[in-house]
């Protein structure tokens, strides 16, 4: 059984790499390498072509940028408000809190395509088209990530805080030094989702810019490519580029991710 | 009081006029800002950048006109971003112009803020007839031309010369029985029978049939007014024409050789790789082709296969167009001038150059420079004179449900081959589910 368990896992996560390994392999192939017969695994003659294209043919550098500012700052906001209502879900009992908790739990069910237009319509009114907030904007709020840590919070006796606010804890301080340290698997698996939404995001980020020092960098893998063209190499490079920052996080946080998996997993 | 103010203004904007025709610096105090929105990538996002630098350093600098060009995303994209600034009744975040494909023409086409490009041309005293005829009926709507054509292409058969060498073909296929004759003789297989090349590959969908219905009997439509052109189809006529049968029956055929891959995304690249010996494709796939095959082979292009010996409408006209917008700007006038040159004969051949779609200004096509450009690139000529031996009536669908009807071309094909089922039927099932979406939309319109 065990066996079996670990070779289904080395075929599911082979399927996982080998996407990953093929965007890195194809960066380094040269023009024709794409449609050669057999298909390649490896470049025929790696070159750095496509490298030097990506950044030449697009503003990646600023793209890029632009991209790591957005998902950063969105991340510390969208997690700081919904690490707060979780908390507040969670731990104060006060009138209409389960009303509120649907309402927030409920806008999990609007598609955010069918928010576009409205979105737009608001970002535009407050004049925040061609900005750094207006790009973040409607993703500060994430009901998920709400749920998912109030699920967790709850797990926590309330008599905690009640023995800590009694030896004269404030909230905050139980908040930062407690609750937090011990729910740190999870808040650090929704800050590298949330990061990687925000950095993945294409069509807000681009409805709600037009100058071309405000995009992000997804808009910029479509302007390497032409869709009638099959020259894919400066797009695999800007692809292997983006990737980059997202597997880093990965690697250095899997400790915590693992344990926020399997704790949950466990049924805690 | 008033009187005399308006007196007073008069004279101010006459003086102004002359000092504008006096003196260049007074122009430049006043440049005009146009915004032109695209979706122009790779090739041709370099190729519309050139020329947008060509204008401002020519035609836009004696006239005080700047053009701004914005990459917006993908052609969908594009018309996303449009529909929902239409939407949220601001417009004045509209761009002047804006390059659209075919498939936006349904939800542009009524808005207010659309600026009919005929209207622009006509208080310019431009004469129309300056720009090719099936280019302009392709944008053409309740006889208004609505936009520009600007990235505009036809459909070729691509074919690789080495293979037809080696199996000793001599001549491309003009119709469809012949296609299959050929691919057929270009089938190759390995020891154990499986195929390795493909003398064929293609599954019919709006792109292609558009043609292979469209072409049949001289021209054919397939919906009501006129292919959507005069209004909004009510129903479809290629059951009851008996053009698809027609179509479906010869494709069984073509079918039965075994030769043709029922392949539905990705031809180019099974194209350049020797995979499958002929694809029909854009015309604006030429440059990318030819340097992707590279001096793997040798490619040949010829005209669209025909149905049969009757079909002889020829091909449509596909691509996109530019579209003015009224945000308020009032630039209309400097916006025209920007599409004027876009099209002009010049600039027309070198965007054709650089991305293979096909000059829409008639001029280009006796400029010395662009005979000199088909002596070195035979291929373009095919192309070109396919196009001018085509009925310029036979123009593309304007339907509503796009996507879907996309895929219910290809998946009933798709099915009639798998399961056998006869033409007949194939046609009076798609019949009947496309209108099923026309009625939809018309219900949704209130009509």
């Amino acid at each position: 059984m065990r066996k079996l368990v670990a070779l289904a896992a080395t075929l599911l996560s082979l399927v996982i790499f080998f996407p990953i390994f093929y965007s890195i392999s194809a960066s380094f192939f040269t023009y024709t390498d794409f449609t050669s017969v057999p298909a390649r695994l490896f470049s025929s003659a790696p070159t750095f072509d496509n490298y030097q294209r990506a950044f030449t043919e697009s503003k990646l550098d600023r793209f890029l940028f632009n991209s790591l500012v957005t998902a950063s700052l969105g991340t510390v906001l969208r997690m700081t408000i919904s690490v707060l209502a979780a908390y507040t879900f969670s731990f104060f009992s006060f009138k209409g809190r389960d009303v509120l908790f649907v309402l927030v739990v409920a806008t999990m069910l609007l598609p955010s395509d069918a928010l576009l237009i409205a979105n737009f319509s608001t970002i535009r009114s407050l004049r925040l088209t061609d900005s750094y907030l207006g790009i973040i904007a409607t993703s500060l709020l994430a009901p998920t990530h709400i749920f998912m840590l109030r699920q967790y919070f709850k797990t926590v006796s309330p008599e905690y805080r009640e023995a800590a606010i009694l030896e004269g804890c404030s909230d905050s301080r139980f908040l930062t030094t407690l609750l937090i340290p011990i729910s740190k698997a999870v808040v650090i698996t929704l800050a590298i989702h949330s990061f990687s939404t925000i950095f993945n995001d294409y069509l807000w980020p681009l409805l709600v810019t037009n100058r071309e020092g405000m995009r992000t960098v997804q808009v910029a893998l479509t302007m390497l490519g032409f869709s009638e063209n099959l020259d894919y190499g400066p797009q695999f490079a800007a692809i292997a580029l983006l990737m980059t920052p997202i597997l880093i996080a990965f690697v250095v946080m899997h400790k915590p991710i693992q344990t926020s998996v399997s704790t949950r997993f466990a049924g805690r | 009081m008033r009187r005399l103010l308006i007196i007073a203004l008069l004279v101010l904007s006459t003086i102004q006029g002359l000092v504008a025709l006096g003196a260049t610096e007074e122009t430049l105090d006043q440049v005009k800002t146009i915004t032109w929105w695209h979706s122009n990538s790779g090739l041709a996002g370099k190729a519309s950048d050139a020329l947008v630098e060509s204008f401002n350093a020519t035609v836009g600098k004696e006239k005080g006109i700047q053009v701004q060009a914005v990459y917006q995303g993908k052609s969908n994209d594009v018309l996303t971003k449009t529909k929902a600034i239409l939407q949220s009744s601001t417009t004045s975040d509209l761009p002047d112009l804006v390059q659209l494909d075919g498939s936006a023409v349904l939800d542009i086409r009524d808005q207010k803020q659309l600026i009919a490009m005929e209207d622009l041309a006509k208080a310019d005293g431009y004469d129309l007839a300056n720009i090719i005829e099936a280019a302009r009926l392709s944008v053409t709507y309740k006889n208004k031309m609505i936009a520009m054509p600007f990235n505009s292409s036809t459909i070729l058969l691509y074919y690789n010369k080495t293979a037809f060498d080696e199996a000793g073909i001599t001549e491309a296929p003009k119709t469809l029985k012949e296609l299959g004759t050929t691919a057929k003789a270009l089938v190759k297989t390995d020891e154990k029978g499986k195929v390795t090349r493909y003398g064929f590959a293609n599954v019919p969908t709006t792109y292609e049939l558009i043609v292979w219905l469209g072409q049949q009997n001289g021209l054919s439509y397939l919906t009501d007014e006129e292919n959507g052109h005069t209004g909004a189809p009510t129903k479809v006529l290629f059951n009851e024409n008996g053009t698809m049968v027609n179509f479906l029956s010869r494709w069984k055929e073509l079918s039965a050789t075994g030769a043709v891959e029922n392949l539905t995304s990705d031809l180019n690249g099974a194209f350049a790789s020797g995979r499958v010996a002929m694809i029909v494709a854009s015309t604006s796939n030429l440059t990318t082709i030819f340097s992707m095959v590279g001096d793997r082979f040798e490619v040949g292009v010829a005209n669209f296969p025909m149905v049969d010996e009757q079909a002889t409408g020829g091909v449509n006209v596909g691509g996109g167009a530019i579209y003015a917008m009224d945000n308020g700007s009032g630039n209309q006038a400097a916006a025209w001038e920007f599409v004027k040159f876009a099209t002009s004969a010049e600039e027309q051949l070198k965007w054709h150059v650089a991305t293979g779609y096909f000059p829409v200004h008639q001029d280009t096509y006796t400029l010395q420079a662009f005979e000199q450009h088909l002596v070195e690139n035979p291929h373009y000529g095919v192309a070109i004179r396919q196009l001018m031996a085509s009925n310029p009536k036979m123009q593309g669908i304007w339907v509503p449900s796009a996507y879907q009807i996309y895929y219910a071309f290809q998946s009933g094909i798709l099915k009639m081959l798998e399961q056998d089922l006869s033409a007949e039927q194939t046609s009076a099932a798609l019949e009947k589910e496309i209108n099923s979406y026309f009625t939809e939309f018309l219900r949704m319109q209130g009509q």
